[in-house]
């Protein structure tokens, strides 16, 4: 491509700069580009399980409410990684913002503890394909038609062996995908389009039926007062109020887990034309879009489905008197009060491709943290070897799937499941410390923040500070609503153990391997050493 | 297993760092490195030329006023003015005091912008070569400076004439008694037509007419080549579509491949001990090729960080290295 000697810059905005003719002067992806690159992360599979379990959990919690408060922390949690994420926008993420604020163990032990829990989750996730997905289309399928075969089928598949198999499948398939990027993205993107139409369409539908239809609908499959009452006598106590103040709050930490990955778009933007606009666009504008559509569900909820009946199905959940054949979900419960099999196929399909672009894109940006580490000389040299033939961190695919695999057998096999299902409580801890490093960010590397393109300052102290503590306080506050409630299973001292035990074996980790290296000769030290300027 | 085997005693530790395209602060980093890193050779890779040009226009009043980044500001004192030319000049750009009449002429007239920016980025260049001059007199590090595919020729002559820095392009240049290195600032073709860029059978050639006469009983053979071999992890770049718009998939960049067969061919061919690339500023990677360690720090100027590789050497070859964003 033959371009003029030299040239004004094509980006309008800087009228005032000229640029000579020199390689790596691309145009900028488009924003629509940048959005669907990140939109991916929204993680409507968690919605579908975590928003369901909210009125039973948090009796008197108001649906839309606790969801319209759980954007909060994510738009402050954003704002960080945006700020970050213009800052030092070829860093790959929050391992670098934490080990260039704070210390280059702290940022391996906050990626590290990070990639255990997501590696878990996506073996968590792997699970829900059965147990969540197909079961939850078997079981409406059946309850619709009145055919017992579809019904025994969704039992079937959610047995523990069965789950485990379609789980450890879909795991490798993901990896098999991910040896060749391009063609890993090409499935993300159809699976995610076409799912997210699928759930589009689904949940206009929820809100577009009456509150009546929807239990006519219900009473030709069970008796929607029936089960209301079943799960009163079972012990479950009607709240006064569905709106009430505490229970809300409380349902925040809960459902925040859907929406706090926006910041996932730093892992895997790679060298990102413009930043100021991109990454707003990609962590904001796919919060915009998850937001909506989550509160679209929570709307539907409540006010087709009615929260005293979704709690009185969890309620049930697990007992004799559960009348259908899969987890209370709010696929399976949607497409049961629409009364129709094309929206459960629609719905539940849609749910199903959600899973797969989300278990996708997960395992590729944890990829990439894998393969960062190993660049870094943290881990072997293999680890970020490349295959000639693909192209791709094969060994780096490796192990995140042997994670995820590891992650899937102990949700499945083991008495862990309620603890990792009804909690990520982990993954925020590394949220915690990435706020403490945007805190002292501009104070203790002053000569980056200087370099910043964006500095913006709230009465004279940098946003980023500002962001970063209000992010550690809101942060904090979902985690203390972890640790004080015993619905999500977390404050135990088996929990703490395991909390506590993902950093504990990131800095030994990172000690031991620091020594090793030191007596082959290399100083990891030196890796991220600040050169003076002057 | 590589990750417990202790290793020799290193007797020289090279700092190689690329790709600083006119930053004033990653230079400085990078001669400071010296000292920081306790490196006796510190090689720069090539690009040393900036890319960008903002002009200090004097307005009405007598002010100038310059854009940096996407504001434009009105300077007032020598102290504004000098404080955005160090700004200007740690992010890579060029400054160049002149009016709104000669600035139209030159944006007007593509040749004469590119000989002002071409005449700004020697005078650059003679500056970081002074100031290497004094920075490392004394520490017994010695500097070695090679161009890149984006730099203009008229830079070789800067380097070749400075006493602080010997030049490498096209010859095999000894760094101590018993290793040398052999440079090539040239890259195959990209879609920008740069100063030199060039067909791989040219650089195949280019390469082997620098060789000419080189045989392994000499020492130990570096290769620091610019362009980066072809396939190697080195040079992943995103993929172009003709308007050199990114090609995306599912809204992520689509990587490939990019560097240089001919380059390739001649690592496999040489084999030497070493092989020092850059020209991909995202490719930051280390392999093997054969026997061979090929390294791109990567580069990351823009936000003032120097990123660069430190290679300990002992009698039998590579004894460890480290990439490091300092």
């Amino acid at each position: 491509m033959e371009q003029s000697v030299a040239s004004v810059e094509q980006d309008s905005t800087t009228p005032r700069l000229y640029t000579r003719k020199s390689s790596g002067l691309v145009r900028e992806m488009s924003a629509t580009a940048a959005l669907m690159g990140s939109v991916c992360i929204i993680n409507l599979p968690i919605a579908a399980v975590t928003l369901m379990l909210l009125p039973f959990a948090f009796p008197g919690a108001s649906m839309i409410l606790s969801v319209a408060l759980s954007l909060i922390p994510a738009v402050v949690l954003g704002g960080v990684y945006v700020l970050f994420g213009i800052m030092m926008p070829r860093s790959g993420g929050d391992y670098v913002f934490n080990g260039r604020a704070l210390h280059p163990a702290v940022g391996f032990a906050a990626n590290f503890n990070f990639v255990v829990w997501n590696l878990l989750f996506a073996g968590i996730e792997g699970s829900w394909i059965s147990t969540v997905g197909l079961s939850g289309l078997f079981a409406s399928v059946g309850s619709l038609t009145g055919n017992h075969w579809w019904t025994t089928a969704a039992t079937n598949i959610s047995k523990h062996g069965v789950a485990f198999g379609i789980g450890t499948v879909a795991l490798l398939i993901v990896a098999v995908l991910l040896t060749n990027t391009a063609r890993a993205l090409k499935v993300m993107k159809i699976a995610f389009s076409i799912g997210i139409f699928f759930v589009a369409i689904s949940i206009a539908w929820t809100l577009l039926i009456s509150h009546a239809t929807f239990v006519n609908n219900i009473n030709h499959v069970a008796s929607y007062n029936g089960i209301i009452a079943s799960a009163k006598k079972s012990g479950f106590v009607e709240p006064t109020s569905w709106h009430a103040f505490s229970p809300t709050i409380s349902g925040v930490a809960l459902v925040s887990l859907v929406t706090l990955f926006v910041m996932f778009a730093t892992y895997t933007g790679g060298e990102v034309k413009n930043v100021r606009r991109s990454i707003p666009i990609s962590i904001y504008g796919s919060l915009a879009i998850g937001g909506v559509v989550f509160l679209l569900m929570a709307v539907a909820a409540v006010h087709s489905m009615g929260p005293e009946f979704v709690a009185s199905t969890q309620a049930l959940n697990g007992t004799a008197a559960f009348p259908f054949a899969s987890e209370p979900t709010f696929n399976l419960i949607a497409s049961l009060g629409s009364g129709s099999v094309v929206f459960a196929f629609f719905i539940n399909i849609g749910f199903i491709l959600l899973m797969i672009a989300n278990m996708i894109f997960t395992q590729m940006a944890m990829n990439r943290c894998i393969f960062a580490w190993s660049m870094d000389r943290v881990t072997p040299d293999k680890v970020s070897q490349v295959s000639a033939r693909t192209h791709a961190p094969n060994w780096a695919i490796g192990i995140g799937t042997v994670g995820a695999l590891i992650g899937l057998y102990v949700f499945v096999f083991t008495s862990f499941s309620k603890f990792l299902g009804g909690t990520t409580l982990g993954f925020l801890f590394t949220f915690l410390v990435t706020g403490l490093a945007a805190v002292v960010f501009p104070y203790r590397r002053k000569e980056l923040y200087a370099k910043s393109p964006v500095k913006p300052t709230v009465f004279g102290i940098p946003l980023l500070s500002v962001l970063g503590a209000l992010s550690m306080i809101l942060i904090g506050a979902i985690a203390y609503a972890y640790f004080t409630n015993s619905t999500y299973g977390s404050n135990s001292t088996r929990a703490y153990s395991v909390f506590l035990g993902a950093w504990v074996v990131g800095f030994i980790y990172y000690g031991v391997v620091r020594m090793i290296r030191k007596r082959q000769g290399v100083d990891l030290g030196l890796a991220a050493t600040t050169l003076p300027p002057d | 297993m590589a990750l417990f085997k202790q290793k020799n005693k290193p007797d020289l530790r090279l700092l190689f760092a690329t790709d600083v395209h006119g930053s004033d602060v990653c230079f400085r980093k990078f001669i400071n490195g010296a000292k920081a890193y306790e490196a006796q050779v510190l090689i720069l890779g090539g690009d040393v030329a900036g890319k960008r040009l903002s002009p200090l226009v004097r307005n009405g009043n007598g002010h100038f006023e310059g854009t940096l980044g996407h504001n434009t500001i009105e300077l007032e004192t020598d102290r504004e003015i000098s404080e955005f030319e160090t700004a200007a000049g740690d992010a890579g750009l060029y400054t160049y005091k002149t009016s709104s009449e000669e600035m139209q002429a030159i944006s007007s007239n593509p040749e004469l912008l590119e000989s002002v920016m071409e005449k700004l980025a020697g005078e650059r260049l003679v500056q970081w070569l002074e100031l290497a001059e004094q920075r490392l007199a004394g520490t017994g590090a010695r500097l070695f400076v090679n161009c890149g595919n984006d730099d203009p020729f008229s830079l070789d002559q800067v380097i070749e004439d400075s006493a602080a820095a010997t030049f490498l392009e096209g010859r095999v240049v000894p760094i101590d008694d018993t290793r040398f290195v052999a440079s090539l600032g040239f890259a195959n073709q990209t879609p920008w037509d740069c100063p030199r860029d060039v067909p791989e059978s040219e650089l195949a050639s280019r390469m082997d007419a620098t060789l000419q006469g080189w045989s392994d009983d000499q020492g130990m053979l570096i290769f620091n080549c610019h362009c980066p071999p072809y396939d190697s992890g080195l040079d992943t770049a995103q993929q172009l579509n003709t308007d050199l718009s990114i090609v995306t998939e599912g809204g992520q960049p689509v990587a490939g491949p990019v560097g240089s067969t001919a380059v390739r061919e001649a690592i496999e061919k040489y084999r030497p001990t070493l092989s020092l690339h850059g020209h991909i500023h995202e490719s930051k990677a280390a392999t093997r090729i054969g026997p061979t360690l090929a390294i791109n720090p990567g580069s990351e100027y823009p936000e003032g960080l120097l990123r660069g590789a430190i290679i300990d050497l002992d009698r039998s070859g590579i004894n460890s290295y480290v990439l490091t964003t300092g």
